[in-house]
């Protein structure tokens, strides 16, 4: 078993610090402020290539593996989270197509998110159906050759920026999941709007949004797959990006962590620096032992998941592995960014420094993209099913 | 436009002074966990040179004496594109001697040359000694123009412009010549892009062995230590502002800074 990363990886995780340097740090609590969606950051996405990561070489991309998005991912969310996010996001919705796809729909759109020209999101979330994805209410009804679609979405992370969406759709409301199906929904198509942007916690930047469908028609040949495909594009998808979630979250950890060591280093009380107390040195010994364990296991998650997972082969593993990664990656970022706002004590609970914010980004990694109770049924019944 | 661009392997520059540590016996500096990075000015090098093939024509080689893991500096130089990587490998890590490093890369540059331009940073960033490019320039017989911050050709003539004590000058100079560079805002080194991190880690580097060079009969380093900084903060009494300047003024007559 090998632990160290390759020279490539090595100079893909150097990139992104340095992109996470100089393009997004220094802005990145201005935009938690303002809360207004980052176009400076896709722009340093696009000269750098970065949105071709993992689109494969035959569409354009550069189609690295799995590991090496997470390590990028995870560099970026050590100076911004909402930075991080909108990268990941760009993969989740990029998959159902590169996942179920025909080869004229990957033809069409992967070049365009290779290049960033296209932004995406993925659309699955709504009001009454939000871990039960099964509850799903919006409607796809095939008129002709088209599809009209009718319902609403919420929380959509990019909604409203996006140029194509990939949306799930109840298609046979008597099959349960099986009757969900999954569509590609350009922007300008008319029915579709959206609806109102979320005023959230954290990652602010990053637009979240409600979809709303009325009566928007969608040619047959945007259906992803076959009818009833959606359930299943849907849960291959979320095993593929939660190790994205897993690196934002690791990425997020690392930042807090970092400055807290710095801080301590630098404060003195009673005389001596914080670093001298034992007290303290217990609490940054656990964070980074957390931190690496959660590391270890994305690592291993996203390694398992690249090799299991070729040519859309579900596993077993993958299913458990990205749920085990997702988990503690997001209760390790709430454990260690709470505790490095306590480290700073009064400082930290001010926006002059940046642990404040960690801390309300790091909410969300427990939320988002299943939560950690869900992530908990799903690696339970890897065992028990 | 034959190009060479000599590059150098430094610990990261930018490292917490905490980080930044002496081996007083080895005379060296400590490396421990840290970074390497190529160094600064011969980042800023490299960016003129791509700059100006980009604007012009040419084809770009970057050599580097050190040991091994030196590759991973030549691995970024061909990420930011430069086209070709020359690896004088060494046995030892090279020492402070900035005379025998510029010999062994004359050597290297006339075994792949001749080359038109042959750029340097203006001084390494760990020993600051500014010596390797003026001493190629002279083992190849070749003119210098230093603290060079843009290349710009018309028709078949070279312009550099260069920083002076001054200001700045342009001069026009033809090729062959080496070439320091010093860094400014337009010469900002940039990152290499995804797809050419992934083309840099298919090319082959050309790795020769210089063997272990003997020791330097040129220089040696007596001693090696960080300066301490003690710093003494004294409040001047007196109740008027002008008071306390007088005693500031005594006390700066005193201590010889005026």
């Amino acid at each position: 078993m090998q632990f160290g990363l390759t020279q490539e990886q090595e100079m893909f995780r150097q990139m992104a610090a340095d992109v996470a340097k100089t393009a997004i740090a220094p802005k990145a609590a201005e935009v938690d402020q303002t809360g207004e969606f980052p176009w400076h950051v896709v722009d340093a996405y696009r000269q750098q290539d970065i949105y071709s990561l993992t689109v494969p070489e035959e569409y354009g991309g550069a189609g690295v593996d799995l590991l090496t998005f997470c390590i990028v991912v995870e560099e970026i969310a050590k100076v911004d989270a909402t930075a991080a996010i909108i990268l990941a996001v760009q993969e989740l919705g990029l998959l159902p197509i590169l996942l179920g796809g025909s080869e004229e729909q990957k033809r069409k759109y992967l070049p365009g998110f290779g290049s960033g020209e296209l932004i995406a999101a993925f659309g699955l979330t709504e009001p009454e159906a939000g871990s039960d994805v099964s509850s799903l209410k919006m409607k796809a009804v095939r008129k002709g050759d088209k599809y009209v679609l009718n319902g609403t979405k919420v929380f959509i992370t990019n909604g409203g920026i996006a140029d194509v969406y990939s949306i799930f759709a109840v298609t046979d409301s008597e099959a349960k999941h099986r009757g969900i199906s999954a569509f590609i929904v350009e922007k300008d198509t008319p029915g579709f709007s959206i609806g109102k942007i979320e005023d959230k916690m954290g990652i602010r930047g990053s637009q979240t949004a409600e979809l709303i469908f009325e009566n928007c028609e969608v040619p047959v040949e945007n259906l992803i797959g076959q009818e009833g495909d959606g359930f299943k594009l849907a849960m291959m998808t979320l095993d593929r990006t939660r190790p994205g979630v897993a690196a934002q979250a690791v990425g997020i950890a690392q930042g807090a962590f970092d400055y807290a060591v710095q801080y301590v280093q630098d404060r003195k009380q009673f005389g001596k620096p914080l670093a001298a107390f034992q007290g303290l040195q217990f609490m940054l010994a656990d964070m980074a032992t957390q931190i690496e364990s959660a590391r270890q296991l994305l690592y291993k998650a996203a390694s398992l998941i690249e090799a299991e997972g070729k040519d859309g082969k579900i596993s077993p593993y993958i299913n458990r592995y990205a749920a085990m990664a997702k988990l503690h990656a997001a209760e390790t970022a709430m454990k260690v960014t709470t505790d490095a706002v306590q480290i700073l004590g009064g400082y930290g609970y001010i926006k002059d420094h940046p642990v404040e914010r960690m801390m309300r980004d790091a909410k969300i990694t427990q939320i988002y993209e299943g939560t950690s109770q869900i992530q908990k049924i799903v690696i339970a019944r890897s065992y028990l099913d | 436009m034959k190009i060479a661009v000599c590059i150098k392997q430094i610990m990261d520059p930018e490292i917490s002074p905490r980080d930044f540590k002496i081996d007083a016996d080895a005379k060296n500096a400590v490396l421990g966990k840290n970074p390497l990075v190529i160094s600064t000015f011969d980042e800023n090098a490299l960016e003129v040179a791509l700059q100006y093939v980009e604007k012009n024509s040419g084809e770009i080689t970057v050599f580097t004496y050190g040991v091994a893991k030196s590759e991973d500096a030549l691995r970024k130089a061909l990420a930011m594109k430069a086209d070709n990587a020359v690896l004088l490998e060494s046995t030892k890590e090279a020492g402070w001697d900035s005379y025998q490093t510029g010999k062994v890369l004359a050597e290297g540059l006339k075994k792949h040359g001749p080359f038109d331009l042959v750029f340097f940073g203006r001084q390494a960033g760990d020993s600051d000694a500014g010596i390797v490019g003026a001493v190629v320039a002279e083992e190849l017989g070749l003119p210098l123009v230093s603290f060079v911050t843009t290349i710009n050709q018309k028709d078949d003539k070279v312009f550099f412009d260069r920083v002076t004590d001054e200001g700045r000058e342009r001069v026009e100079a033809s090729p062959p010549l080496a070439v320091t560079v010093t860094n400014d805002e337009g010469n900002t080194p940039r990152i290499p892009k995804v797809k050419d991190i992934m083309m840099a880690n298919r090319k082959q580097i050309s790795k020769e062995s210089v063997g272990e060079l003997p020791a330097s009969d040129f220089m040696e380093i007596i001693s090696l230590d960080i300066p301490s900084s003690d710093v003494v903060c004294e409040f001047l009494d007196g109740n008027e502002p002008a008071d306390k300047v007088n005693r500031l003024v005594e006390k700066l007559k005193e201590s010889k800074v005026l």
